[in-house]
């Protein structure tokens, strides 16, 4: 591909997604589980991204996937200091940020 | 010598190959973030990601989110992990065990399903990647429109056929009607001219349509008529539409004036002044929508954060006795 194209932004997008499903699947340190969700996050904006700039000067409404990236970092930003408290609260009743410590299974509700 | 050098710079440096360098940087990094045992270096291969990202975002002109990215991400999203790790200051046995093996060759197989689903339209050409020119090449952001591409989109678009022209010449009509049937390609770029004018003057457009459906219902040879907004004269002569002004030359120059604010609009994509207008006007109540949710956590957070008995709330609650933590401290 000599020109930038919206198949290689959509591959490196997909590619940074499951390598984010990964790390919530396998990993049970809290904190990385946090840091794969955020990993896919940056790969739906990516995506925007990519969808804006394609359909640059065509669609009237070309940089709406631009403003949605601005309101999805915003939605990241909630969801990373949700989620540390989050951490915090689970390590101070666990004494652990191992999602699958016995301590951490017992909670509910 | 110097030609040689400056051919392999501007090969090296060309944006698809820096898009493809920062690309791999981005999936590498990211990589390494999800499997590192240390949250400390997790936190900072999370950053080079999420830095090699700012740079495509550039690359796809937006300038905005790339800053975006390196404040709100790299500033605050990644400096509050790191501030949060080293609250913790979590001991080996704290992080809990490795997964079993078995746990993450089926997580990497879905993350490899899920990697072929989402990578299937890149692969599949054309078919499913609408709109896009060229084997899915970006369109140039610069296009260029002359002002009787626009008005024939118009009567394209907005359906001018014969059927339509009830009053005028059968013969101009006609002569019309075949004008504006265009190849695919053609159809694609008079398509985008006209759109880029809908977007610079809405009104004007349609005094343009107008213009238009007055021109076809006027009389045989004398298809003028004034186009207000524009401040001149149309003429429909053989079939196409031409500024009727004496002074060419002055047209020439508006052509000129018209094209180069179009040009200019598309110049500006993804600039700060074209996205906070966008922000500001069409999609203000999803961002102050936005600010309702940053509140929400901002509560959220505080109600998880309290800690019981702290300042005399929830004294009597059955949680455990604050000062027998091993940690100590004041917040754990």
């Amino acid at each position: 591909m000599s020109e930038l194209s919206f198949q290689s932004v959509s591959l490196i997008s997909a590619a940074l997604f499951s390598i984010g499903v990964y790390g919530v699947l396998a990993r049970r340190n809290l904190l990385i589980v946090l840091m794969s969700v955020e990993l896919m996050l940056n790969a739906g904006n990516l995506m925007l991204a990519g969808v804006a700039r394609m359909n640059a000067g065509v669609l009237g409404d070309s940089q709406a996937g631009q403003v949605m990236i601005l309101m999805s970092m915003a939605v990241a930003a909630c969801e990373v200091a949700v989620g540390l408290s989050i951490v915090i609260a689970l390590f101070r009743h666990a004494r652990s940020v191992d999602v699958a410590s016995p301590k951490a299974t017992q909670l509910k509700g | 010598m110097i030609d040689f050098i400056l051919d392999l710079f501007y090969w090296v440096f060309a944006p698809v190959r820096i898009f493809w360098f920062f690309g791999a940087l981005a999936v590498g990094t990211a990589i390494l973030s999800v499997t590192r045992r240390n949250p400390v270096y997790a936190a900072f291969f999370l950053l080079l990601t999420l830095g090699a990202l700012s740079v495509e975002f550039l690359l796809l002109h937006a300038p905005f989110i790339a800053a975006m990215q390196i404040i709100l991400y790299a500033g605050a999203i990644v400096v509050l992990f790191v501030f949060v790790i080293m609250l913790l200051s979590l001991k080996e046995e704290e992080l809990g065990p490795e997964p079993p093996p078995l746990s993450r060759i089926g997580a990497a197989a879905v993350a490899l399903v899920t990697f072929g689903l989402l990578s299937f339209p890149a692969m599949v050409d054309q078919g499913l990647t609408v709109k896009t020119s060229k084997q899915g090449q970006f369109r140039p952001l610069t296009i260029d429109v002359r002002l009787d591409d626009v008005f024939h989109t118009v009567a394209m678009r907005y359906g001018l056929r014969k059927s339509q022209l009830t009053h005028g010449s059968s013969n101009a009509a006609a002569r019309l009607d075949t004008k504006i049937e265009y190849s695919p390609a053609e159809l694609s770029a008079r398509k985008d001219a006209l759109l880029l004018v809908q977007r610079l003057a809405p009104a004007k457009m349609e005094q343009a349509l107008r213009t238009m459906l007055i021109v076809s219902a006027g009389s045989k040879r004398q298809m003028v008529a004034s186009l207000e907004s524009y401040d001149q004269r149309l003429t429909l002569k053989d079939g196409e539409l031409r500024l009727s002004s004496d002074d060419h030359e002055k047209d020439r120059q508006r052509v000129e004036a018209l094209t180069a604010r179009v040009k200019m609009r598309a110049d500006r994509y993804g600039s700060l002044e074209d996205f906070v207008g966008f922000l500001y006007s069409r999609y203000v109540v999803a961002f102050e929508l936005v600010s309702v949710l940053i509140f929400a956590a901002i509560a959220g957070v505080i109600v998880l954060a309290r800690r019981r008995g702290f300042m005399g709330i929830d004294q009597d609650q059955d949680g455990p006795a604050e000062g027998t933590s091993p940690h100590g401290g004041m917040f754990l």
